[in-house]
């Protein structure tokens, strides 16, 4: 199984066939460094204080919109993800923590900076081909 | 020791099918030698600039265009910060001239991107994005501004707020002959153009585009030797963010580049109000209002008052890219920090007398930021 809507080679490793699997378990994990604490999704390998003593950790799964485009059938997506038009593109916050990353976000039509998020990390595509997390409106 | 501009020069910016990266580097650097009054043989030094090796196959291009230009002997080093490279191509070859290396260095900065399709480009730039964690999810380049966007309307800003600035951009450009689209626009066209990455139209990108500019800099001794109008670089200050647009402290402003403003504000020993006039990275409009804020030249979260009033054009609080800016005068992405470099010195110098030129200025302030405010370089200039 492959991550994302679009992707190349030349970035597949063992560590990102070991977060698709927690993914396709239906596990929404991160990983927290063992020495300064730092917590990181997507996950990392190693700490931004050089540390690789690190822990994957449960995550929270109610996330806060924090900012998002949209692109449209008349917009310009990057030619990999043409034939995903139209999309969400969101960041959102994991609610309690200081977490945040870039996801499609489903389920709105007019979204609010501010409005709760549910995170699903298991969301099959392309017959069971490729896997990827995203934001739905609670 | 200070670093004077000796010479500068420009091509024509726009869809260049019939230029190679050698063509479009050529015709930057002859007038700036020119300008100069120095030839290939004079130059100690070339530092070049090119962001996109994805955009040509070409190996290596700085030793290519090194050798069409007659500079070979002097070994090239090419400098990559994504739309940030001109700007720290300058910084490299300030460097090698401060620390007594060099006397005078070559700066180069071109950029060839028209010859692909523009969905293709848009997926070339989005790879610029971490390839697994958002590339993956098909977040252009228009999306991470664009989320920028949706940030500050929510807090407020208006669509007509966001739009007075490519109109102020196009009636400037409109009088630059270098610029891609020389003609201008009106509101509430711009307005309401087609969607790119909601909330940002058409109006609000930059073009894609081909194009070169190029400057050569040198000792304080030499330049004063050369030149009786010397500009010098009194200010460098450089800063960076995270890769990710998601792990940003806030998604309204580019702390970079308010850092990059602060060094650079220091090392000049000035403060906003003292700059005369602007070249900041409008890549899209709301990169534009972010700037003003930045930069110090309106207060946090006023930018699109500051906007709305025109206090950008000639005459108001700061004139800003009064060459057309990213949106007008178009983006060649490697060639824009050298770019800006040649707007300011012509300013400074005095050579501009048109409806463009801002007179009595002395100093002007350089912004040139690489993808989503990953790379921030604020250069500032004084004649």
């Amino acid at each position: 199984m492959k991550f994302g809507y679009a992707s190349d080679k030349k970035v597949e490793t063992e560590f990102l066939d070991e977060f698709i699997q927690k993914l396709a378990d239906d596990k929404f994990q991160g990983t927290k460094c063992r020495d300064c604490s730092k917590t990181y999704f997507p996950p990392r390998k190693a700490c931004q204080c050089l540390s690789t003593n690190m822990e994957w950790v449960d995550l929270p799964r109610e996330a806060t919109l924090e900012g998002y485009s949209f692109i449209g059938e008349m917009g310009m997506p990057p030619e990999a993800l043409e034939n995903r038009v139209p999309y969400f593109i969101a960041v959102g916050k994991l609610d309690g923590t200081d977490v945040t990353f870039t996801a499609h976000m489903t389920g709105v039509i007019r979204p609010k900076i501010g409005m709760k998020l549910k995170v699903v990390p298991n969301q099959k595509l392309d017959d069971g081909e490729r896997i990827v997390y995203k934001f739905v409106k609670v | 020791m200070k670093v004077g501009v000796v010479g500068v020069g420009h091509s024509k910016f726009g869809k260049r099918a019939e230029a190679t990266i050698r063509d479009l580097s050529h015709e930057a650097v002859k007038p700036a030698f020119e300008d100069a009054g120095l030839t290939p043989k004079d130059v100690d030094a070339i530092v070049f600039s090119l962001a996109g090796d994805m955009f040509n196959g070409q190996g290596s291009p700085a030793a290519l265009v090194s050798d069409y230009l007659g500079t070979y002997q002097a070994a090239p080093i090419r400098v990559e910060s994504a739309c940030a490279s001109g700007a720290a191509a300058l910084k490299t070859a300030a460097a090698f001239i401060q620390s007594g290396l060099h006397d005078k260095v070559l700066v180069v900065a071109t950029e060839s991107m028209s010859h692909v399709s523009t969905s293709e480009a848009t997926e070339l730039m989005s790879r610029t994005g971490d390839m697994i964690w958002e590339y993956s999810f098909g977040i252009s380049f228009p999306a991470f501004y664009a989320i920028y966007a949706s940030r500050r309307m929510a807090e407020g800003l208006t669509r007509a707020q966001l739009s007075a600035i490519p109109v102020k951009s196009h009636e400037y450009g409109a009088l630059n002959p270098n610029a891609h689209l020389q003609k201008t626009v009106g509101l509430e066209e711009a307005m309401k153009s087609i969607v790119i990455a909601h909330p940002l139209n058409l109006y609000d990108c930059c073009p894609i585009s081909d194009g070169s500019a190029a400057a050569i800099l040198a000792s304080e001794k030499t330049t004063k030797d050369l030149t009786d109008t010397p500009v010098w670089i009194t200010g460098i200050g450089t800063s960076g963010d995270t890769m990710q647009i998601a792990d940003r402290p806030n998604l309204t402003n580019l702390s970079g580049a308010q850092r990059a403003a602060e060094i650079s504000y220091k090392m000049a020993g000035i403060g906003p109000k003292d700059v005369d006039f602007a070249e900041v990275h409008d890549c899209f409009s709301i990169a534009e209002l972010m700037a003003y804020e930045d930069l110090g030249f309106c207060p946090q979260g006023e930018g699109g008052k500051f906007a709305e009033d025109g206090q950008m054009y000639i005459g108001g609080t700061t004139p800003v890219n009064i060459d057309g800016g990213l949106k007008s005068k178009g983006h060649p992405v490697g060639a824009t920090g050298v770019s800006q470099c040649y707007e300011i010195t012509r300013q400074l110098r005095g050579d501009i007398i048109d409806k463009h030129a801002i007179e009595g200025a002395e100093i002007g302030l350089q912004h040139n930021v690489g993808m989503h405010g990953t790379f921030v370089n604020v250069l500032i200039y004084k004649r």
